[in-house]
């Protein structure tokens, strides 16, 4: 077997990524973010509203747990991690130590993609757990739901992901294409969101942060409608949305697709002009 | 072994950063690349990496178009452009292993000649990360991952600009070694570095290849035939009449006096018998006859 296949080069890519990624002092500081807020809202929820969630189970607990901050850190983390994957080559001096290999540039984008995704997992992950350990405390047990949700969660942070990726090869400044991320998926999403669905009446299904949601919302029985109208007067209408299960899956997929071409592409194509 | 540019041009919009540049060399030599600040030697090195792309022409690396085959053209060729900088967070032995793996060498194969360069090019300690060297170390560490697969073609850019003279001597001692066996191609602003090294020179000037050929044929065509002499006190022109017509004084400035004759070796003894009468010599040296005259002679007017 030769050791140049691109199959070993994208594991020898992934590997060395990660190892750089773990040591990085945004992974150790996410790590330590993610789990502050966790034990923060954690702590809150047991001392106000103790005796509710006694008398509920562990897929309303997950539910609650989740729906308050779990989309922001999935964002902020995603932003963080993708917002320089493609920069840090293209824009530093690093392109001269990694692009002048005899390696394909997709297959070192797909390394340090999985490498990315995995290290902003685990930080999400560790969100979650605080969750299940909640619930095991109250309830002694953990909802089966948990995996669906856990299933959906890998791919809204893959897909959220992707699209900060596929941002930093479009901005040659990593602070440029982590700043905009965050913009992007913080505030203009969802404000997007909110004025085509409560004002308008559409579905604002084509957006990760909305179908993300669906990690949260499997928890929910039954599963809430797709479209509630609510008739404030005769005339005037508000709407809301909910991402179907199916739907938050094909969105994430969509995302990883389409922003993964784009920014292979102009990963690919960059010149290294200094 | 082969580097060939033919007929190679590069745009920056309306900047012509290389104009119509065509080299071939095919055997194990050293190569120097000389042009002064923005003459394209940069632009000429990251062509020949695919790191830029040529708006016309052809870059082809044994025999492989670098551009159309980037993977397949670069397997034999390891490279220093600017200043390259490894993942920060990687320790000096994760970014050699990383671009040694990178390349399918084998790790035992790796780590040997990690052991063998640590040594020779005096390498930083091995657990020390990358981002916290210094410009020197982080040089002599990526000059190790570029010789760890062992390449047939090396090309470095001004690798050793910025560096203490102690690491230049590092530098230009493995290319003398390197040279035996591999084709290098560099890029220099150090005229003594090139002249003591290499084979070949190539001047560049506002993206032009101006000359290019053996560095001793260019640096006997640009000999000027002169020598400089040191007195021990200050002297004028004046004090230097009584030499011959057919010497032609070429500078004086306080002490030193620069005198240009045939190139003839009676000659030569003739001025120095002439100019001890006139004040004692310090010193008595060639002028003229380096690669420094032929760059400024060829550069320096364009």
């Amino acid at each position: 077997m030769e050791k140049d296949r691109d199959i070993n080069q994208f594991a020898i890519s992934f590997k060395y990524q990660l190892l750089s990624y773990m040591r990085t002092k945004r992974f150790i500081g996410l790590v330590i973010f993610s789990l502050a807020i966790s034990i923060i809202e954690t702590t809150l929820t047991f001392h106000y509203e103790y005796s509710f969630l006694k008398s509920e189970n562990s897929a309303i607990y997950m539910y609650n747990y989740l729906s308050i901050l779990f989309s922001t850190i999935v964002v902020v983390v995603a932003a963080f991690f993708g917002g320089d994957l493609i920069s840090t080559d293209t824009g530093t001096n690093s392109a001269y130590y990694i692009l002048v290999q005899p390696v394909k540039r997709s297959v070192l984008f797909m390394g340090k993609y999985t490498a990315a995704l995995i290290s902003s997992f685990i930080i999400i992950f560790l969100y979650v757990l605080v969750g299940y350990i909640g619930s095991f405390y109250l309830y002694g047990n953990l909802t089966n739901l948990a995996g669906k949700s856990l299933l959906m969660t890998l791919l809204f942070m893959a897909g959220t992901l992707m699209l900060s990726g596929f941002l930093s090869s479009v901005f040659k400044s990593s602070t440029v294409g982590i700043i905009s991320s965050i913009s992007i998926l913080l505030i203009v999403f969802p404000l997007i969101s909110n004025v085509l669905s409560s004002l308008n009446g559409i579905d604002p299904y084509f957006l990760i942060t909305f179908a993300g949601s669906a990690s949260y919302l499997v928890f929910q029985k039954p599963y809430p409608a797709a479209k509630v109208v609510t008739h404030i007067t005769t005339s005037i209408k508000t709407y809301s949305f909910n991402p179907t299960f199916y739907q938050g899956i094909e969105v994430a997929l969509l995302y990883l697709l389409i922003f993964g071409i784009l920014a292979i592409l102009i990963y690919s194509r960059r010149q290294i002009e200094g | 072994m082969e580097i060939s540019f033919n007929d190679v041009t590069k745009n920056y919009s309306k900047f012509k950063a290389l104009d119509r540049v065509s080299f071939d060399y095919n055997k194990p030599e050293a190569i120097g690349y000389l042009g002064p600040n923005g003459a394209g030697k940069t632009t000429t090195l990251k062509v020949m990496t695919n790191l830029l792309r040529p708006s016309n022409g052809t870059v082809e690396l044994n025999g492989i178009n670098v551009n159309k085959h980037p993977k397949k053209a670069l397997m034999g060729v390891g490279s220093m452009i600017e200043t390259p900088l490894p993942y920060p967070y990687l320790k000096v032995r994760d970014a050699l292993q990383f671009i040694g793996e990178l390349r399918g060498v084998d790790k035992s194969t790796i780590n040997r000649k990690i052991d063998e360069y640590f040594d020779a090019l005096k390498l930083p300690p091995l657990e020390n990360k990358i981002g916290k060297l210094s410009k020197g170390q982080r040089q002599r560490v990526v000059f190790a991952a570029v010789l760890i697969p062992d390449p047939d073609i090396v090309i470095l850019d001004e690798p050793t600009s910025g560096l203490d003279p102690f690491e230049r001597k590092i530098f230009r001692d493995f290319i003398l070694k390197l040279k035996k066996d591999k084709l290098v191609f560099f890029s220099s602003h150090i005229l003594t570095e090139v002249s003591e090294t290499c084979d070949d020179v190539i001047f560049l000037n506002r993206g032009k290849v101006l000359k290019s050929g053996k560095v001793d044929e260019i640096t006997r065509e640009f000999n000027t035939n002169a020598v400089k002499i040191e007195f021990i006190k200050d002297i004028d022109s004046n004090m230097l009449k009584q030499l011959k017509s057919n010497y032609s004084i070429i500078g004086v400035k306080d002490r030193t006096a620069t005198i240009k004759y045939s190139g003839k070796e009676d000659e030569r003894a003739d001025i120095l018998k002439n100019v001890m009468n006139i004040a004692p010599v310090i010193s008595y040296e060639s002028s003229g006859s380096d690669l420094e005259e032929a760059y400024i002679s060829i550069l320096g007017e364009k």
